[in-house]
């Protein structure tokens, strides 16, 4: 490869690491590089070093052939539906806007670009290699993990090369004249014609295992892919997953001549394109430049497209009380009158769906299935409430120049600021609430005293959940307001070790701040709820505890309202910039 | 209108501002200028009440800006150089949420008098990013004017606009000064400083070198331009 474009690589990894060394001058980054390398070393490097513990140490799934089977199918699926169906973006070779500026007028030819972003995404997929291994099989492989790591590493490098040379082959067809659904369809009939064929040919076998219970089924489909036009087409794929799949050294370095071919041909395919990709990898570059500037700026909404105007929820007087406006922004920045009636038309939907599937007997598992799905809805919302809310206030923290002299006390900017937030999940959660009772009611082996509770139960998680909402969002926005150099937001977050390092200990310090700020609200309403249950009356206890512990948690996030208003007011952004 | 005693700014030792004092009366416009790092930005942010000042004391309409920020604030409006509009709300939109906030009961007829002026009527239903930068600043400008502020700062005002709208600007900021508010404009560009502001505070270092009436600088230098007269007198540190 060019040596200029060596020297480029090279020199900006050495640079990368040096400003990262030199960051560590920085307490909060020294402080998250220790965590961080604690963290890894606890969880990843040990086993690396020393083998899986013999305690934990669980003998590998005896899947063999099969899971190499599987491997392929889930592969052939991925490159099927990321490559060919839906690939995302025109352009699969990605430059910065700076590489545009200098690499594409320069004299360098096209076949030399692309190995460039080869060997400059290398780093990339090993990291991701690493993590996927830690994922996949960290305690459990001991010594054998650096195989896996590299069988990891062959699956992505050629994923990634596929993907590049698809999106070349797509591009040269669309310069044909063929449009996008017309590939798609053409894509989806290749398959089907694949699925159609291992349809006949399993008519035509008589024998093939039954697919009644888990093993008969797992036998099932090993002969499904072992025989017919299966095993043809998965050829590649398996070859290419086998190395992963490999228990022992032998084994690995057996399957490592058919994977290193399949990646070699990928590579000469992509190399051989002769595509003109720079238009589309300019275009690509701007959007992802939008969309960086974007997150610079403390939007991590996903969205890269232009926002479209709304209609407000409700019409915002010009008098009243303040923090309403910012619930009112909120609402309309969500989506506005639109969003609302979509929500609600998916609240009825859903509550249909409840009441359809509880009662009937043909599917009993289905109001579990639904209580379940509620219940994790319900968790996830009240989880990633905080998150939610306190990216908000970093995002308006940006303009605080303006926020500053809006003439209303910090605790209004502060509480408007949480409120939208806070209503909007917590009607999440009742809807979630709602349908958790109606499936759980439905369920025959439910006791009948537990399910006159339930009902009970629900109203008073309802009455909690907004003082929890607001308490939880409380946490991480006085994080914000009281270490802003820590969760400085426009900052550009490079990502390693030390950042991840400072996210463990945020979000262990939120938890911790949590279960103070809950302990008052569980002690006085578990009193309340254990002296009205003394008295007889179960309903009566459950809500009184419910609103001792509601009351004090107001209280307490009342407080935090006001204590980080005054931390609002006396901010002094020009010490933080 | 604008009364400012004994101001300073430190950051740890570095002093931003140091001991400034200067008075704007209502229907004065005040050129702040200064090479960079003077200490403009640092004033106009203490002044405005978004940073605290280190020491001394800022009255804006009577009232304190440290001892009672809410009322100071009600009668200001701070305009800074990046036009800052919230992505997902429209034009008129911003205009509803800026009235809620200052409790500005005849809103609606204030804001279609506003829109009409800076001719944004019909781009009243268009949210920022379908806007140019200018018409951006127009709907910063339609903002801050909405609640009808005594004290009006602006940061470099006319930086990225095409002339059409630098002509329309300068015109509004005297107009509001003829109808009686206290305006104080940081900027660079010192022919279009002469041209609107009556009074020039020049700084250097933190620390005021000329203050007077535009006439009155350039009486002192031999009835030299403002540009002249600031080269002279901050001339080792301009490009800083």
């Amino acid at each position: 490869m060019n040596r200029a474009l060596i020297y480029l690589v090279s020199r900006s990894l050495v640079n990368a690491i040096a400003f990262r060394l030199r960051r560590l001058k920085q307490p909060k980054y020294l402080a998250g590089a220790l965590f961080g390398a604690l963290y890894f070393y606890f969880y990843l490097f040990r086993f690396l070093i020393r083998g899986g513990p013999p305690s934990r140490e669980v003998p590998a799934i005896p899947i063999g052939e099969l899971g190499v089977e599987i491997g392929s199918l889930v592969l052939f699926g991925v490159v099927i539906i990321f490559s060919w169906l839906w690939p995302g973006s025109r352009a699969a070779l990605h430059f910065t806007e700076a590489e545009i500026a200098w690499l594409f007028p320069a004299p360098l030819d096209r076949p030399t670009l692309i190995r460039f972003k080869l060997l400059k995404t290398q780093l990339s997929l090993l990291f991701l290699s690493l993590v996927m291994t830690l994922i996949t099989g960290r305690a459990s492989l001991g010594p054998q993990v650096w195989m896996h790591l590299a069988g990891w590493w062959i699956i992505f490098s050629t994923l990634q090369m596929h993907r590049l040379g698809a999106s070349f082959a797509l591009q040269r067809l669309t310069q044909r004249g063929l449009s996008d659904w017309k590939r798609r369809a053409a894509v989806i009939a290749g398959v089907l014609t694949f699925a159609g064929a291992i349809y006949f040919w399993k008519i035509a076998t008589p024998n093939l295992p039954r697919f009644t219970d888990s093993h008969e089924s797992l036998d099932w489909l090993r002969a499904l892919l072992h025989a017919g036009p299966a095993p043809w087409l998965l050829l590649p794929f398996r070859a290419v997953v086998q190395p992963w799949f490999a228990l022992d050294f032998t084994t690995f370095l057996a399957a490592l001549p058919a994977a290193l071919s399949v990646m070699g041909l990928h590579y000469f395919w992509v190399i051989r394109a002769h595509v003109s990709f720079e238009e589309a990898s300019v275009a690509f570059s701007q959007k992802r430049a939008a969309f960086l500037a974007a997150r610079r700026s403390g939007d991590l909404r996903v969205k890269q497209a232009q926002p479209s105007a709304n209609i407000p929820a409700f019409r915002l007087g010009p008098t009243g009380f303040e923090p309403v406006s910012f619930v009112w922004k909120h609402l309309l920045s969500s989506g506005g009158r639109r969003s609302l009636r979509q929500w609600l038309i998916g609240g009825a939907l859903a509550l249909a769906i409840t009441s359809a599937l509880s009662p009937s007997g043909r599917w009993p598992i289905a109001p579990v299935i639904i209580a379940i799905v509620a219940i994790s809805v319900f968790l996830m919302v009240t989880l990633t409430n905080a998150a939610h809310g306190a990216r908000a206030v970093r995002r308006d923290l940006l303009a605080i120049d303006l926020l500053k002299t809006f003439p209303i006390p910090g605790w209004k900017i502060v509480l408007g600021e949480l409120l939208g937030p806070v209503l909007g999940c917590t009607a999440l959660q009742i809807l979630a609430l709602i349908i958790i009772v109606m499936s759980i009611s439905s369920v025959p082996e439910l006791p009948e005293a537990k399910r006159h509770l339930l009902p009970i139960a629900a109203c008073a998680i309802a009455l909690l959940v907004p003082a929890i909402n607001l308490t939880l969002m409380i946490i991480p926005t006085a994080a914000t307001l009281l270490f802003p150099a820590w969760f400085k937001s426009g900052e550009a977050v490079t990502p390693g070790l030390e950042t991840m390092g400072l996210r463990l200990i945020t979000a262990l310090g939120q938890l911790l701040a949590l279960l103070l700020a809950l302990i008052p609200a569980a002690i006085l309403g578990g009193v309340a709820w254990m002296s009205a249950e003394m008295l007889g009356a179960s309903a009566i206890a459950i809500f009184a505890g419910a609103g001792v512990a509601t009351i004090t948690l107001s209280i307490e996030a009342g407080m935090g309202v006001v204590l980080l208003g005054r931390v609002f007011d006396g901010f002094d952004p020009s010490e933080e910039s | 209108m604008i009364d400012v005693t004994n101001l300073s700014k430190l950051y740890g030792d570095f002093a931003a501002v140091s001991d400034l004092s200067f008075t704007v009366r209502p229907g004065e416009i005040m050129g702040l200028v200064g090479p960079n790092g003077a200490g403009k930005t640092s004033t106009l942010r203490c002044l405005a009440g978004i940073i605290p000042p280190t020491n001394g004391t800022i009255h804006i309409a009577g009232h304190d800006i440290t001892t009672d920020p809410l009322s100071a604030k009600r009668a200001l409006a701070f305009f800074s150089d990046e036009p800052r509009l919230f992505d997902y709300l429209t034009v008129r939109q911003h205009l509803e949420f800026i009235a809620r906030l200052y409790q500005v009961a005849d809103a609606d007829e204030r804001a279609a008098k506003i829109l009409g002026e800076l001719e944004m009527t019909e781009k009243s239903n268009l949210l920022p990013g379908e806007l140019s930068r200018g018409m951006k600043q127009k709907v910063a400008l339609a903002c801050g004017f909405l609640h009808s502020p005594k004290v009006m700062f602006f940061d470099e005002p006319l930086t990225g606009l095409d002339p059409f709208a630098i002509r329309r600007t300068k015109d509004l900021i005297v107009r509001r000064a003829q109808e009686g508010a206290a305006i104080i404009i940081s900027s660079h560009l010192l022919h279009l400083l002469e041209e609107v502001c009556s009074h020039v505070l020049i700084l250097k270092r933190g620390v005021k070198i000329a203050h007077g009436t535009l006439a009155e600088i350039r009486a002192l230098h031999g009835d030299a331009s403002l540009e002249e007269v600031f080269m002279r007198l901050a001339g080792d540190d301009a490009g800083q």
